[in-house]
């Protein structure tokens, strides 16, 4: 006990080197934390992505479908398989779609997608897509609406909906810069290939690059209720062709996403498409809890075996090979931190050990055992480091918290016309357990570190290190 | 038919059939490469029949936007043929002069649900003949998408006709097609089975 | 200027423990950052490194317009003066022509749309190498009713059901999906004779294709079967072709693998009418940090109409990917150097208490605060030096064994990483600015952190330090 109170109020003794000390495992722990807390933000987001915007947790379609999609490959039994599913408490929702692959033309663009017909109640439930609206390009799909489609910028962009046109009266530029573009004004441009060149032609490159951006950015239009005609094979193998009305556009960070995929009302396309009442092409359930996937996803293959049912690391590997390789990267950096944080410890607590050789040198003297200085050393080591951890784990924690309220913008700007480069937010995040584990890694490495130091200070001779004029 | 590009200039030769069932046939006689490939309009479907091959298609969705024989007038706009009959309002609006002809001039607006992408078609047709002298093709904001302009009036048969036509898209002046009729004749005679496959791969 | 050496030179050996202490501090946080930049520039630089060098290479020469409209009708033409121009550069390690184009495959009555890629062969080999994507296995109804008899347990005859039509291009993925890796090598072969599945390359002058896998499962045609492609060709013509299949390949992407065509060169030329053009020539290099300059050194090359474009702006996902990477890479070590930094003022702070005395008596006898303070600073000085230097031979050794003995993956990991086609290891990352940058680094948080020590011998106290 008297060597623990002995090491306390040494540590208070020489303020400047345990400050020191305490520091370094401080900014160690917070260290860990935080990097630990950035990966699971990138990469917790990612898979977030996946699954609430994208995939949800599992997907059911018949057999063959997803190898090879036919309007004609409808999933059977889906009475049995939403039945089945509406009484599992591990369900939280279920959308039906009808999924049509087609192509889709304006006046001036035309493009391949998937149409997903879908029911927007159970579909809001299970998809957060709306969240992904572009503000002031429309809404959300509305059953009341006559055959509303939601597409993506990106279709948008191909199908010529997304206009450019520059409106001198409602843009903010000096003088010098509204008499050039004063030619251009009111002109619609319908790419944005074309627009940067009108504006190149009259701006020089140092204005383009100064107010390239926020020229393209306030001539941005979306042509609301565009009309775009679909063109597909129904069911019946005819060839058949809709009209749809555009009533809002979406852009999530996936590109092959938005591309993809285009939203219409399943009654709609189910009228348009002649498909029978009620028949479907894919069923997507999203669970309260991803714990229990497996499980559901066991139980329907055993009660279904006729149809295909996948999990969404099976359709999106590379969300899984991301996490992986998010997790490795993680464990790489954390080895570094602590492998430095020992290293400091060690290094600082050698010089505490040189530069006390005299008062060491005197406690051995005066009849402390060597034991008993080694107990001291490493005791003092260890109220260091501890509360270095727990002052490093409270920043870590509030460092974390802010961060992940106000998020970490990753963008690199690039130069004239293109867009803030890639706006990236992380939000970092951590769990308890990890929160533990990093703390107790850094305890346990302060304690490693001090054992070579308290050693050396045990093979200090009294004699000698009294008389040491260092 | 003449392709007109920025880089290139294409020329084709075909003959074509149509009958009052609204079927139609096309055979390309020119140039040596293309020659004998063949169309058929039938209903709802357009068929391809390739020489080279020995293969006989039928286009699907992906290619109906597809220019036909890459010109300006897609296989889209071949299959809704008469979907400016059935598909939009029209209205008279004054009479205009076009290449020397007098002509309505009717304003076309598409109705509520029609499944057309155009926002609004304007024709020419000329009061003597019945002609479509000039047609412009505009989107739902009425900005200008294309142009069909007629002209070179011809006796072909019994009738007299524009012989040419030049299909102009407003944001690409630089790309056109422009289509000639070098013989034109009506009420010909065809066989039973002249609009069918088997007929496609026989024509020359 | 020699005495001080001479006075730093002795007070670094006067006190080894001191001087090996400080010397170490510097020495490992030289290494540590050198290593952990080229850890985490290796791990995701690697993957897209992969990415870049087996698809559309560093840099890729085209016509000036393709880059805004794809299409085959913004071609050029490759010819033999260019040619040697170009792979005169030093930097060129491969040039591969390619035609890039869609079109409709159809068998019968069953059709696809697919990407059509007309490859050299044999050049291609440096770069895609669709040849070792062949499906060499291939777990039929026929080969799975050879392979029942060879299990005794009724669970595992059932299991192989689960694999039914699965290809494979190695033996060793169609072993351990089927369980016999670890079967006697007679087993093996007779498993491997029951599944054998014929494909074959390309050949320069062929008039066949290679097939994706699931696109050829869908199509339903085999190796020996004929194939339909039709598009559109140069300049609008129609381009229809009959060609045998020659093989199969199984893509890593999923996406890819249910529509991807390769065609000999001589034969696409044919079939699309291009008249010897090419839409694409892709680049590899030998030293990727110097893509910048060659691209400009390139560029000089050119005739009219042609443009060098580079995997950044052919592939911006890519670029975005690398971006996060290098954002992500710096936060992290922006960290470690704040844990370095520390630790080398720790030693400082420490060094300069513990010398206080030994200061006060250097004073007390005459010798002013600044030459002390200069003495000081030259001792330091030296022990960078000698730190910076035994630590970028540390870091160097680090980084040549790192990169030459990738540390392999396992288990999950592992399979994710092949799955999508890459290594499954973790590589150091070679020699690049980042090693001179740490070392910069390092050198100047010695500057930093010497500051505040010297200060306090300047404003040293005499008698208080005599006291300590």
């Amino acid at each position: 006990m008297m060597i623990l109170s002995l090491a306390w109020k040494n540590i208070w003794r020489n303020k400047k080197r345990s400050l020191i000390v305490m520091t370094s495992v401080m900014l160690g722990t917070t260290a860990g934390l935080f990097t630990l807390g950035l990966t699971y933000g990138m990469v917790g987001e990612k898979l977030d992505a996946v699954v609430y915007t994208e995939l949800s947790h599992l997907q059911i379609h018949q057999k063959t479908f997803l190898r090879h999609p036919e309007i004609t490959k409808t999933l059977p039994h889906v009475d049995s398989i939403m039945a089945f599913l509406n009484v599992r408490a591990e369900v939280k929702t279920i959308s039906p779609h009808i999924r049509i692959t087609a192509m889709g033309s304006t006046s001036r663009g035309n493009t391949s997608l998937d149409l997903l017909g879908v029911d927007p109640t159970s579909e809001q439930a299970l998809s957060n897509l709306n969240e992904h609206i572009l503000p002031g390009s429309g809404h959300y799909l509305n059953s009341d609406e006559q055959y509303p489609i939601l597409i993506s910028d990106k279709t948008a962009e191909q199908l010529r909906i997304k206009t450019y046109t520059i409106k001198l009266d409602k843009t903010p530029l000096p003088l010098a810069i509204t008499t050039k573009l004063q030619a251009l004004n009111g002109k619609r441009f319908f790419t944005k290939k074309k627009f940067k060149r009108a504006v190149s032609n009259v701006l020089t490159e140092k204005e383009v690059s100064l107010y390239g951006p926020s020229l393209t950015q306030a001539a941005l239009q979306y042509r609301h209720h565009a009309k775009i005609v679909f063109t597909f094979t129904d069911a019946t193998g005819l060839l058949v062709s809709q009209l749809f009305s555009v009533c809002g556009i979406f852009k999530t960070d996936f590109s092959g996403f938005d591309e993809g995929r285009a939203f219409v009302l399943r009654k709609d396309l189910a009228k348009a498409s002649h498909l029978p009442r009620n028949q479907i092409h894919e069923i997507c359930v999203l669970l309260h809890q991803a714990e229990a996937l497996p499980t559901v996803v066991q139980d329907l293959k055993t009660t279904f075996p006729d149809v295909d049912v996948q999990d969404w690391k099976a359709l999106s590997p590379i969300g899984e090979v991301f996490s992986q390789m998010m997790g490795l990267y993680s464990l790489m950096v954390m080895g570094f931190i602590l492998f430095a944080l020992a290293f400091g410890i060690v290094n600082t607590m050698l010089m505490a050990i040189l530069e006390r050789t005299k008062e060491l040198g005197m406690l051995m003297a005066i009849g402390m055992n060597r034991r008993r200085v080694f107990q001291l050393i490493m005791s003092e080591t260890i109220f260091l480091t501890l509360v270095g951890a727990f002052v490093g784990m409270v920043l870590g924690a509030a460092l974390i918290a802010i961060t992940h309220h106000t998020g970490i913008y990753f963008s690199s700007i690039a130069e004239g016309f293109q867009e803030m480069g890639f706006a990236a937010v992380v939000y970092p995040t951590i769990g308890a357990q990890d929160f533990i584990i990093i703390t107790l890694l850094v305890i346990l490495t302060g304690i490693l570190s001090a054992i070579y130091p308290a050693r050396k200070a045990l093979k200090l001779n009294p004699l000698e290190a009294i008389r040491t004029e260092n | 038919m003449t392709i007109v590009r920025p880089k290139y200039k294409r020329t084709l030769k075909f003959k074509s059939w149509v009958n009052k069932d609204k079927k139609s046939l096309a055979v390309i006689t020119a140039p040596a490469k293309e020659k004998g490939q063949s169309f058929l309009k039938e209903g709802k479907n357009l068929w391809n029949w390739n020489p080279t091959i020995h293969r006989l298609i039928k286009l699907p969705p992906s290619m109906m936007s597809q220019g036909w024989m890459g010109s300006d007038i897609s296989n889209d706009d071949i299959m809704k043929e008469f979907s400016l009959e059935k598909d939009y309002t029209h209205h008279l609006n004054g009479e205009e002069y076009i290449e020397g002809q007098k002509c309505w001039k009717i304003d076309l607006m598409p109705l509520a649900q029609a499944n057309v992408v155009w926002g609004k078609v304007i024709l020419w047709i000329s009061q003597k003949g019945f002609d479509q002298m000039k047609a412009e093709y505009y989107d739902e904001d009425l900005y200008l998408v294309k142009t069909h302009q007629a002209s070179q009036l011809q006796k072909f048969d019994d009738r007299t006709l524009p012989s040419i036509t030049v299909v102009i898209p407003a944001e690409d002046p630089d790309n056109q097609t422009r289509i000639q009729i070098d013989k034109m004749t009506f009420n010909h005679p065809t066989k039973a089975n002249f609009y069918t496959q088997q007929n496609m791969k026989r024509l020359k | 200027m020699r005495e001080l050496f001479k006075l730093a030179w002795r007070n670094l050996w006067r006190n080894k423990h001191r001087t090996w202490i400080t010397l170490a501090s510097i020495f490992f946080g030289v290494v540590f950052s050198i290593g952990m930049s080229s850890l985490t520039k290796g791990i995701i630089g690697n993957l897209i490194i992969e990415n870049i060098e087996s698809y559309s290479g560093y840099l890729q020469l085209q016509n000036e317009d393709y880059i805004d409209e794809p299409s085959l009708d913004n071609c050029f033409t490759y010819t033999k003066q260019l040619h040697k121009a170009l792979t005169k550069n030093a930097n060129i390690r491969a040039a591969v022509p390619r035609i890039e184009t869609f079109a409709l495959a159809s068998n019968g009555n069953r059709s696809q749309g697919v990407r059509v890629t007309a490859i050299s062969p044999t050049q291609e080999k440096k770069m895609a190498n669709p040849e070792r994507f062949l499906v060499r296995y291939r777990l039929t109804q026929q080969a799975l009713a050879l392979l029942k008899p060879l299990f005794k347990e009724e669970q595992k005859r059932k299991d192989l059901a689960l694999y039914i039509d699965h290809s494979y291009t190695n033996s060793q993925q169609m072993l351990a999906d089927i369980g016999l890796r670890k079967a006697p090598l007679a087993l093996q072969k007779k498993a491997l004779q029951a599944t054998l599945f014929h494909s074959n390359y390309l050949t320069e002058k062929d008039e066949g294709v290679l097939v994706s896998d699931a696109l050829a499962k869908h199509l339903q045609v085999l190796p020996g079967d004929s194939l339909i492609l039709m598009g559109q060709g140069y300049q609008g013509t129609n381009a229809a072709t009959l060609c045998p299949i020659r093989g199969i390949i199984k893509v890593t992407s999923p996406d890819l693998d249910r529509r991807l065509i390769y065609i000999p060169l001589a034969t696409a030329d044919h079939f699309l009418g291009m008249e010897g053009h090419i839409t694409s020539l892709s680049l590899n290099l030998d030293h990727p940090d110097r893509m910048e300059e060659t691209k400009q050194e390139l560029t000089a090359l050119l005739p009219q109409g042609m443009a060098i474009r580079d995997w950044k702006e052919l592939t911006p996902s890519l670029s975005q990917q690398a971006d996060e990477g290098e954002g992500e890479r710096f936060v992290i070590l922006f960290i470690l150097y704040i844990i370095l930094f520390f630790g080398i003022i720790g030693t400082l702070e420490m060094m300069i208490s513990e010398r206080k005395k030994e200061f006060g008596m250097l004073h007390a006898i005459g010798m002013r605060r600044e030459k002390i303070a200069k003495v000081f600073a030259t001792e330091i000085s030296l022990l960078t030096l000698i730190g910076l230097t035994l630590g970028a031979l540390a870091g160097a050794l680090v980084i040549v064994i790192g990169y030459y003995h990738p540390i392999p993956l396992h288990g999950q990991t592992a399979q994710a990483y092949s799955q999508m086609g890459y290594s499954p290891v973790i590589t150091f990352a070679w020699f690049n600015d980042y090693y001179w940058h740490q070392l910069l680094t390092i050198a100047l948080m010695v500057i930093v952190a010497t500051i505040q020590p010297v200060r306090h011998i300047l404003q040293l106290d005499t008698l208080k330090s005599l006291h300590s």
